[in-house]
């Protein structure tokens, strides 16, 4: 942990935002210019990890730093090789190029048995014939803990994710939820190094997935577990992490907190997949204050774009999307249109009104070059 | 309600035809055995008695022909067992070159007319003085269970989801260990239906074991053979409600235990 409040007060200058987490930040360095001694913090650190499946790169040279006891996702949509850089990090898949080291240690050419890791299965993977206490025994048994140590530390267990009463229930006969935190359960149980969970509420219903998250949450910083959750879902990567490696085409796009990820996406791809954006263009651009070069492309959050009679582009409402607590308006001027959240009752179709922006993103050939305000 | 009507009588119908074409024969079978004569037109035997089955449980060949039944396929399943499950893993999980080859060609030895294989084999055991021994019926009783101990044992094990063999390797155990105690407990039951179904094939099998064993080792269906052919139908009667005894045991018991939830579990059946 010394390692990481040194980066974060000398770096205090250039951070923007209060996050103390190292990542992209606002001079563009990313977490790859650690120095070595980084490295023996204790977490996981990859280095140039690469595998092609098929004769493509599915993973094309990741570097990654996740500090012990920090929460790091791998966010990116389906296909973009974040689960394959799960399997190689728990050992499953063996790489191609590159470099896994947990704890300080080169595990990569060790089993997933022999590596201080400990895996969450997106499919539960809990073995049908055992109960839930051999479930989660099972990875005690294997290591040789004595009886009355296993009995005591799988009880602990199954106390922390408040499955006790399950104990000698078979997994066929409890839910869904119930399965994931006997799957969580059999993971921390082996006190791992680190805590790999492969997209863990993807087969949850929305209910139930917020808290699981949050108990997952609860339960990795209470036991201060390094974790890597590989998801597809951004609120989920958002609200739990620590931060956030964005992935794309096998690489990875930016590292950051979920805050400065939010307010400064490093490049056009990572904007339109975290949080909305829409594309200023045509006589919206007349509402951004600082002048923007011509050819560059201008983004803007929904709740960047105010609606105020003074503003200085008009614009009619074309479409009201009720969300809840908000509501989603397409203004429209001329040709351009562009998205903004309301609070409060929404104006009607067709209402002519004033629009400011305040805060937009501002792209050339893709990567972030400035945040004007 | 008259779709429904005819819905029942449907299954009525289903039900009787099944009864007179299943539980008939064993009816008359069960009758027989106990009959003193039994001839056309009478619909009930002439007398009741015992003597048949002191025919058959005092014979003392028809006693080796038992014995060496009830030891003849226990031995063919282990053998059989032994040899077919690594060959059943391995075709399951491992994309070997002419695996595909492997399994139709354990296949097609069905395809082909038995009596033509086992003359065959009887001229190459002849050559090998096999023609005789226990080795040789042993040799022509696994050759005819091969198929189901390796299909079924290979769907069995291709039906246990990888993710539940990386979980264990994820949770500490060697290969060795993850066969043991995952990827095997959750095949069983599959593995249990083949064992089942060797037991019996190698219980039932006659046309080789009497080209390769007789006279020097007589099953029980080889006896059975020689007891329909030259002796009163009575005794063959009783003969073979003594055969099936063994069989209906072993399915009552694998019934309990195929069907109780273990195979249920493993392939996710509810």
């Amino acid at each position: 942990m010394t390692t990481r409040s040194t980066k974060g007060d000398h770096m205090s200058d250039a951070t923007l935002l209060a996050d103390p987490a190292p990542g992209l930040q606002a001079d563009g360095r990313s977490t790859d210019d650690r120095t070595s001694d980084d490295r023996t913090d204790g977490g996981l650190v990859l280095r140039g990890l690469t595998k092609s499946l098929g004769g493509r790169d599915v993973v094309a040279g990741i570097d990654l730093d996740v500090a012990k006891g920090e929460l790091v996702s791998l966010l990116g949509p389906s296909g973009c090789g974040k689960t394959t850089t799960l399997r190689m990090v728990a050992g499953f898949l063996p790489v191609d190029g590159g470099t896994v080291t947990m704890g300080g240690a080169d595990v990569t050419d060790l089993g997933p048995e022999r590596r201080p890791s400990a895996m969450v299965f997106q499919n539960y993977a809990l073995w049908p014939h055992m109960t839930v206490t051999q479930n989660v025994a099972f990875p005690l048994r294997t290591r040789r803990v004595s009886k009355a140590e296993t009995t005591r530390r799988v009880h602990e267990a199954l106390d922390l994710v408040g499955l006790t009463h399950h104990a000698t229930s078979k997994p066929t006969a409890i839910s869904g939820g119930e399965q994931q935190r006997v799957a969580l359960a059999r993971a921390i149980v082996q006190e791992p190094d680190v805590l790999l969970l492969d997209e863990p509420l993807s087969n949850l219903d929305a209910k139930l997935r917020v808290s699981v998250r949050d108990e997952i949450r609860r339960i990795q910083q209470r036991l201060g577990i390094t974790t890597v959750i590989v998801t597809h879902d951004q609120d989920e990567a958002l609200s739990i992490s620590d931060r956030i490696a964005v992935m794309h085409d096998g690489r990875i796009e930016q590292v950051a907190s979920p805050t400065d990820l939010y307010a400064r996406p490093s490049t056009r791809f990572v904007a339109s997949f975290i949080g909305a954006t829409s594309s200023v263009t045509g006589a919206f651009l007349a509402a951004v204050r600082t002048p923007v070069p011509a050819g560059d492309e201008v983004l803007v959050r929904p709740e960047e774009v105010v609606l105020t009679d003074d503003g200085p582009v008009r614009a009619t409402v074309s479409r009201v999307l009720m969300r809840g607590h908000f509501a989603e308006l397409v203004l429209r001027s001329g040709d351009a249109e562009l998205r903004a959240y309301v609070t409060g009752p929404p104006p009607t179709l067709g209402t002519e009104t004033g629009v400011r922006i305040g805060a937009v993103l501002v792209y050339r050939d893709g990567v972030l070059t400035e945040v004007a305000r | 309600m008259i779709k429904r009507l005819t819905g029942t009588a449907l299954v009525w119908a289903t039900a009787v035809v099944l009864a007179v074409f299943i539980a008939g024969p064993l009816l008359w079978l069960a009758v027989r055995a106990f009959a003193t004569s039994w001839t056309y037109p009478n619909l009930l035997p002439d007398g009741w008695t015992l003597k048949w089955w002191g025919t058959v449980f005092q014979d003392p060949s028809l006693a080796v022909a038992v014995q060496n039944s009830l030891v003849l396929a226990p031995l063919t399943v282990l053998i059989a067992a032994v040899v077919c499950l690594p060959a059943a893993w391995a075709i399951s999980r491992i994309e070997f070159p002419g695996r595909r080859v492997v399994l139709v060609g354990l296949f097609a030895t069905n395809a082909f007319p038995k009596m033509g294989l086992f003359v065959t084999m009887s001229a190459m055991f002849t050559a090998l003085n096999l023609m005789n021994t226990v080795t040789g019926i042993l040799i022509v009783h696994v050759l005819g269970c091969v198929v189901f101990m390796t299909w079924l044992p290979a769907a069995a094990f291709s039906a246990v989801p990888r993710s539940l063999e990386e979980a264990a390797r994820d949770a500490g155990a060697g290969r060795w260990r993850t066969f043991w105690s995952v990827t095997f407990p959750i095949a069983w039951p599959g593995i249990l239906v083949a064992m089942v179904m060797s037991f019996l094939a190698s219980f039932d099998e006659a046309q080789g074991t009497y080209l390769v064993g007789a006279p020097a080792y007589m099953t029980m269906p080889t006896a059975m053979y020689s007891l329909v052919l030259n002796s009163p139908r009575q005794v063959s009667a009783v003969f073979a409600i003594a055969l099936s005894i063994p069989s209906v045991v072993l399915m009552t018991l694998a019934r309990k235990h195929i069907m109780g939830g273990r195979l249920a579990d493993g392939f996710q059946i509810r």
